[in-house]
């Protein structure tokens, strides 16, 4: 079986390449383990592996992890996505059996309200108290 | 005997640790000189005693022996000698050992050189550093012994250390590290006694400044090296991940950023002494949490330490104690260094006030995002917090600080008119867009997030420059420019610069970079941006301690042969471990990168296979590595070397020299 | 007015330093890889895989109704798994459950040699070759056991070896429960 891959990069880059490729090589069974000929679907893809985490590892994302079920798991995404489902779906799925915890990205729901918006009320209130408080304490000797 | 001596100087440092803490204290407040004097000896002895210890330690690896269960654990007598002396601290209560060493030296140079300092205030400092250490030896001494014995009984030969850390980057990265965290506990001493004295002026900033840099320069690079180590050492290219052991370190270096700064300001203007005190107790607080986090069990992370909870309870009893008297003294002894509000809008000052707050809100995302997961942990929700919620919201103080950092350098002290400044940084500002605008049309696709990134690093870039040549604009020619520049200014400058190429590393690495995995043959090709790899032949063949399956990949450009890399996956004959060994071609603008996935059928000619071409990722640790320069060359500033008179009190401010300021 | 805050400060700052000390106590010790199950007071998933020993025969969600079933996730490459195996033919002896495993992963003949050489304390085995079924169960490594009721209710899972102790203590009281409605 051999499969013919165009690398989208450049345009021009592309043509070169496909011209060297059938010129130079002997053989062309080199494939993307998981493989789509739309660059979307791979960008997609890969982008889901990021955000995905390995339920057995310690800490790693589904992109970086070689243990079987990572390995399975990635399957599963890549029928989905060449199925047509959104990103919205393969998260749902997900989550779905293993819970919140393969999400490296929270939720954005009423009880991760806290995570997301904690960190920038924060700086927001920080950044105003302190204008606040310059404004109420300023005393500068006039030159 | 080593592993008796090895123990029995450990009991002895922790005699002495007492001593420290609690003779020369005691002699301040009853005034008995001759307590007093005690401090410097003491902390001579503490040093010593460790370093002797550690010298065991490291003897026991090197002789194998095996009835120390702590080198039975991590070593093997197939282990190449320079592994076996930095797998010391390969583990947890070696590591540790090498933390508490770092401390002692750290201590002893405090020791050495308070010559200026009042006796009295030297003398504290030294008794706060005493009990500190006396806390981090017990926990050796009573949780984590590494001279624990494994008699009667003892294997033949040890389990043999973690393939992954049998590696250069195990020799540098946790000895800078550790120098840098605990580099902190010097200005958290000098901030603890300023509190119990009641007392804190320029001039105890003056002090504290260098130590401070010092850390800092030490924990940028140790840093830096675990980045570095992580991308070529795990096999996925990733250089920084969130993880909760990365964010252990990083919290105390965005607190340690803000302190430096603050310093700059008390040092100079006898101004934001609250600030700094908090700082400087915060600094080495989150030091102190970083160390549980990670030893105490209670985090995930390939990087975790895997512990018993009888450590996690006695390190965060500690903790708590040292945050908690800290906390407490800060409450209650710090209302008198009220900051006044005695700079306009456009000042030096008010951007580094400005810095604080930003930095202060970055170290709280970082805290925020790492701890939540516990949290939610203990109330029973388990859930991630990874990577897509920091990259989203980390940037947002990044920003701003960028935005600041291009102006602040060039802004006097108290006020600055900005009709001097207006016209030079409205061209620097467009420069800036229109360079970063043609870079990304050069490089190829549009992302906004790489035009904003390049844009904000010219921008800080062009006026560091600006800013230089401000200073030197009396002086004719550029050797003499440079050469009028003081090491102060130099540091300063180089480590902006250092940022500024971190930044532009970043984005363009994270945009631009190319990551394919495959499924390869022997004899096969495959282009990927612009390069083509050709797997030309497996072999195998066996080294000290593994045994090794090795693939030769040769990359062609435009037709002619670039280079050839050969990653390998090796099989550890002792602990039977697999693991992947990637080959990377480094270079200024891209690196290349292999890692061997699995063999893929029973010929072992198949594999699979990771190809990354990884665009401007040096950027990432040269960056780093001139922030840490820049902070060393700082430090050898005239002034720090400068015969100092003896510091009496607020009024009598010594004037201190300092950044050279465009007017 | 001052006062207040200025005394409400260190109040606050002093009780949310004692409450992390708190909550960092109580994490330490936990076992942080542990996940719960998703599928607790949830029915079993649907599926349809064929049973391990018998190739035409097909088993189904519907296998789990009518009794309290106790399904073992168990595989020949999973070490614990021996250890474990034994206990299940003691538990077997237990009139009120059916003992049924999942064998996930793993390849026909392994898994027959497995069942040989240790003892088939299974009433049946499923034979999840590719994992699907067990990702649909949210299994993420071996051993894991399943404890569902009459109604083909997930109740709980556990995950290891299922220890006497751990039977005795954590099982036994469930399906006490389960016997008596609840």
């Amino acid at each position: 079986m051999s499969v013919f891959l165009r690398v989208k990069y450049l345009f021009a880059k592309s043509i070169f390449v496909f011209l060297s490729l059938v010129v130079a090589s002997n053989s062309m069974a080199t494939i993307d383990i998981y493989e789509f000929d739309d660059a979307k679907l791979s960008a997609r893809f890969q982008q889901l592996t990021y955000t995905l985490r390995c339920p057995k590892c310690q800490n790693q994302n589904l992109a970086d992890s070689n243990s079987t079920l990572s390995l399975d798991l990635k399957q599963i995404i890549y029928e989905k996505l060449k199925a047509g489902e959104t990103d919205q779906q393969v998260l749902d799925f997900m989550k779905q059996r293993y819970g919140e915890f393969i999400l490296f990205k929270p939720e954005m729901s009423r009880s991760n309200a806290f995570l997301w918006a904690g960190p920038v009320v924060f700086l927001v209130l920080f950044v105003v108290f302190f204008l606040r408080w310059y404004s109420n304490n300023r005393e500068i000797e006039d030159e | 005997m080593h592993a008796e001596f090895g123990n029995y100087l450990l009991v002895f440092a922790f005699v002495i640790s007492i001593a420290l803490s609690i003779f020369p204290l005691v002699g301040t407040f009853t005034n008995r000189l001759s307590l007093v004097y005690t401090a410097k000896p003491l902390a001579v002895i503490f040093f010593v005693t460790l370093l002797a210890s550690f010298v065991c330690l490291a003897y026991a690896f090197f002789i194998d022996d095996f009835t120390i269960a702590y080198v039975a654990q991590h070593s093997n007598s197939l282990l190449p000698d320079r592994y076996k002396i930095s797998a010391v601290w390969g583990a947890h209560e070696g590591s540790f050992l090498l933390w508490v060493l770092i401390f002692s030296g750290w201590t002893l140079a405090v020791a050495l050189t308070g010559k200026n300092l009042p006796r009295l205030s030297h003398a504290r400092i030294l008794s706060v550093l005493g009990m500190i250490g006396c806390g981090f030896i017990s926990f050796l001494l009573f949780t984590s012994n590494p001279f624990d014995r494994t008699l009667p009984f003892y294997p033949i030969d040890g389990a043999d250390l973690n393939p992954l850390l049998q590696d250069f980057g195990l020799i540098i990265h946790p000895p800078l590290l550790y120098m840098g965290y605990v580099g902190f506990a010097i200005s958290f001493a000098f901030a603890i006694t300023a509190l119990i004295e009641g007392e804190w002026n320029a001039t105890w900033a003056r002090w504290t400044r260098p130590w401070t840099i010092a850390a800092w320069s030490c924990l940028t690079l140790g840093i830096m090296l675990g980045s570095w180590w992580a991308y070529y050492e795990l096999g996925w290219g990733g250089w920084w991940m969130w993880d909760p052991s990365e964010n252990a370190s990083f919290m105390p270096w965005l607190s340690g950023t803000a302190l430096m700064h603050s310093l700059a300001v008390t040092d100079k203007r006898n101004s934001f002494k609250g600030w700094t005190l908090g700082l400087s107790l915060a600094t080495f607080c989150l030091s102190l949490l970083g160390t549980f986090l990670i030893r105490s069990g209670v985090l995930t992370s390939v990087h975790a330490f895997a512990n018993d909870p009888t450590r996690g309870r006695f390190i965060l009893f500690f903790l708590a104690f040292v945050i908690g008297s800290a906390l407490i003294l800060f409450l209650f002894r710090s209302g008198k260094v009220k900051t006044k509000a005695n700079f306009s809008v456009l000042s030096k000052d008010m951007f580094l006030l400005l810095n604080n707050v930003l930095f202060i809100s970055a170290t709280f995302i970082v805290l925020f995002g790492t701890l939540y997961p516990l949290f939610a942990d203990a109330m029973g929700k388990k859930i991630s917090v990874g990577a897509p919620y920091f990259n989203s919201i980390f940037p947002i103080p990044m920003v701003a600080i960028f935005v600041l950092l291009g102006v602040g350098p060039l802004l006097n002290w108290k006020k600055h008119s900005f009709s001097k400044l207006k016209n030079g940084l409205i061209k620097i500002a467009i420069v800036s867009v229109l360079l970063s605008l043609v870079s990304v049309w050069l490089l190829g696709s549009f992302y906004l997030w790489v035009f904003v990134g390049l844009a904000l690093a010219l921008w800080v870039g062009l006026n560091s420059i600006y800013n230089l040549a401000i200073i030197t604009r009396l002086k004719r020619g550029i050797l003499a420019k440079l050469g009028s520049l003081n090491r102060a200014t130099i540091g300063m400058t180089l480590a902006h610069l250092g940022v500024v190429i971190l930044l532009a590393g970043v984005v363009l690495t994270s945009y631009y970079s190319v990551e394919r995995d495959l499924r390869m043959g022997v004899g096969e090709s495959q282009e990927i941006a612009g390069y083509d790899f050709k797997m030309i032949h497996v072999e195998r063949f066996n080294k000290e301690n593994y045994q090794a399956t090795q693939v030769t990949f040769d990359i062609y450009q435009e037709g002619g042969l670039l280079l050839t890399l050969k990653p390998e996956k090796r099989t550890y004959f002792a602990g039977k471990q697999t693991m992947t060994e990637a080959d990377i071609d480094a270079s200024l603008f891209r690196d290349l990168y292999i890692a061997l996935g699995e063999p893929l059928d029973s010929t072992g000619k198949i594999w699979s296979v990771r190809i990354y071409v990884k665009s401007f990722i040096r950027w990432v640790w040269i960056g780093p590595l001139l922030m840490g320069i820049g902070g060393f060359i700082s430090l050898l500033d005239k002034r720090y070397r400068k015969k100092r008179k003896k510091i009496v009190s607020d009024d009598e401010v010594q004037q201190p020299v300092e950044l050279q300021v465009a007017n | 007015m001052k006062n207040l805050t200025s005394r409400l400060k260190p109040l606050l700052s002093l009780s949310i330093f004692v409450l992390f000390v708190v909550v960092f106590y109580f994490l330490i010790g936990q076992d942080k890889t542990e996940l719960p199950s998703q599928l607790i007071d949830r029915p079993v998933p649907k599926f349809s895989v064929r049973d391990l020993l018998n190739k035409d025969l097909i088993h189904t969600q519907e296998d789990f109704k009518g009794k309290i079933t106790l399904l073992n996730v168990w595989a020949s490459w999973c070490p614990s798994c021996y250890t474990e195996h034994p206990f299940w033919q003691e538990y077997a002896k237990n009139p009120d459950i059916q003992i049924v495993g999942l064998n996930y992963r793993d390849k026909e003949n392994d898994a027959f040699r497995f069942l040989h050489e240790q003892g088939n304390s299974y009433l049946w085995n499923l034979f999840d070759e590719n994992g699907r079924l067990g990702i649909e169960f949210g299994v993420y490594g071996a051993p894991e056991t399943f404890i569902i009721d009459y109604d083909g209710m997930v109740r709980y899972r556990h995950v290891g070896i299922v220890s006497p102790e751990v039977y005795k203590d954590i099982f036994l009281p469930l399906i006490e429960k389960i016997k008596k409605g609840f």
